[in-house]
């Protein structure tokens, strides 16, 4: 079972990874060669014309890697030009506490390449990132057993896109 | 430019009526009798506006001409006090009397363009496009006699190795035009200094030799209207008099500045130098860079700045080169860059002044 929340985002945004990154992947058809559009300025999409999801387990037991994953779907019935930030999509997650406390920034103390990837998203196509957490703090200590939320942001140029937020239960082994 | 339509309306609907109709009876509407129709009749300013203001604005100096309805005179603008006799004479030759203009020095009217408009010449901090992606031109350069730009070495198709990246300013929809093509970016290498498992340089930076056709400025590099404040609105020049072409440990607290397509001018201070640094989402550590964050936690980097020159100012606009700028934190309050030295290290002695 998967908690999967959708937001709709007027813009495009992106996230890093944190204590131990791994490349995060990008699924989805192969991007078309693009251009930018004739006034070069970042194109903000009409609101609720992408659905903007993280994906990750409502139940993991502590230890084990966490499969994180956010989605960007074009809602619009027309090509939206999405500005990501790095040469492939970056994406963070922020993960706390029921009570608010942040236990883990994927991209804290991360640095990403400042340039912009052009890729257009068809009608209905869909672009999928992908990464794992081991449940380690920033400070390198096991996730305890409980209730947590976490939000994905996608990095775009101008402010990051933010998911809803999606709750998980960690669990004894 | 202010125009009192009323002192107008009359007039233009006679004349169009009779201009339609020339055959047709004389105008049936009462005729404006009033006292102050008769002055307006009179006024000779737009009679004289009319004739000035051609010959006003070709003279060199001026920069604008105005009918000042609520005060009753012709208004001249000039750059500087140089241009006034000129101004006067011809109104004078006019006919225009004193009493009917004042002439002001007022600061040149400039066209409002952007880092992301298209710039021929081109210069530093201005936006560049390649395949799929969108970065800075960091400055001009020359290589021997090859007249060149440096941006980064991940702003080419393949990072690490040439594989001649074709460039368009601003991007290939605005001007279809190649502007350069990619000659110099070594490859990474691996051992030595470089961690197990990853592949290394000591300069994310990459050379593009320029097109036959395009113009370039040497020693160029488009100002904003000041640091950390957001614009991209290009206001005037950086002169790069000098480069550090020695330093690759640069003391905590220098002040450093850049111009990126992104966030424009932004300035910081140094908080780390000969940082050896992972890329997220990669293999690649890049040794010896340089940290910069502005005190106040301005932002001072986004998507997009990626090749963007990095400076010192050294009097007025004038500019000392010190790198290229290639990353930053996700929030953007951090960049990172590759010392000049290091960057001439790998890609040979180039000259970046004026």
């Amino acid at each position: 079972m998967h908690a999967s929340v959708f937001a709709a985002c007027a813009a495009v945004v992106a996230v890093t990874s944190a204590c131990r990154p791994e490349p995060a992947e990008m699924r989805g058809a192969a991007a078309a060669p693009a251009a930018p559009s004739n006034d070069t300025t970042v194109m903000a999409t009409a609101p609720d014309s992408l659905g903007f999801e993280l994906v990750l387990p409502r139940q993991v037991r502590a230890g084990e890697p966490v499969a994180i994953t956010l989605r960007v779907q074009n809602r619009a019935g027309r090509t939206l030009d999405l500005y990501l930030r790095g040469r492939t999509i970056t994406f963070d997650v922020v993960v706390a506490r029921a009570g608010g406390e942040v236990v883990w920034r994927r991209l804290e103390d991360e640095i990403i390449p400042a340039i912009v990837h052009l890729r257009p998203l068809a009608p209905g196509e869909r672009l999928e990132a992908e990464a794992a957490w081991d449940q380690r703090t920033k400070q390198g200590k096991r996730l305890e057993p409980g209730e947590y939320v976490a939000r994905g942001f996608l990095l775009v140029e101008g402010d990051p896109l933010e998911t809803p937020p999606a709750a998980f239960r960690v669990v004894k082994q | 430019m202010r125009f009192r339509l009323a002192m107008f309306a009359p007039v233009l609907v006679v004349s169009a009526a009779l201009w339609a109709c020339a055959d047709a009876p004389e105008p049936v509407g009462p005729a404006d009798q009033t006292p102050d129709a008769a002055v307006r009749r009179q006024d000779p300013l737009p009679g004289w506006f009319a004739k000035a203001s051609p010959e006003v604005l070709a003279l060199p100096g001026t920069v604008f001409a105005d009918h000042d309805e609520a005060n009753n005179r012709l208004v001249l603008g000039v750059e500087n006090a140089a241009a006034i006799p000129g101004v006067r004479n011809a109104l004078t030759r006019l006919g225009i009397p004193s009493s009917a203009f004042a002439i002001e020095v007022i600061e040149p009217i400039h066209q409002v363009v952007t880092l992301r408009a298209r710039w021929r010449p081109t210069q530093g901090g201005i936006q560049i496009h390649f395949g799929q992606f969108l970065c800075t031109l960091g400055f001009n350069a020359d290589d021997g006699s090859e007249r060149s730009f440096i941006t980064a070495s991940h702003c080419t198709g393949k990072q690490g190795g040439v594989e001649g990246t074709q460039y368009f300013q601003p991007t290939s929809t605005v001007d279809a035009t190649v502007i350069a093509t990619e000659v110099e970016d070594p490859q990474y290498f691996r051992g030595g200094a470089c961690p197990r498992g990853r592949k290394c340089r000591y300069s994310d930076a990459a050379r593009a030799r320029y097109s036959s056709s395009v113009g370039s400025t040497r020693g160029a590099v488009a100002k904003t209207s000041g640091p950390n404040n957001g614009s991209i609105d290009v206001t005037g020049t950086f002169t790069i008099t000098s480069q550090d072409n020695t330093t690759k440990n640069f003391a905590i607290g220098k002040v450093v500045n850049k111009v990126g397509r992104t966030t424009g001018w932004t300035q910081g201070k140094v908080t780390r130098t000969c940082v050896n640094t992972n890329v997220s989402g990669t293999n690649i550590t890049q040794l010896c860079q340089t940290f910069v964050q502005d005190p106040g936690g301005a932002v001072v980097v986004g998507g997009g700045d990626s090749g963007s020159n990095v400076f010192g100012i050294t009097s007025g606009d004038n500019a000392q080169m010190v790198g290229i700028l290639w990353g930053g934190n996700s929030s953007g309050t951090l960049f990172v860059f590759s010392p000049l030295k290091q960057v001439r290290d790998e890609l040979g002695a180039i000259t970046a002044t004026s």
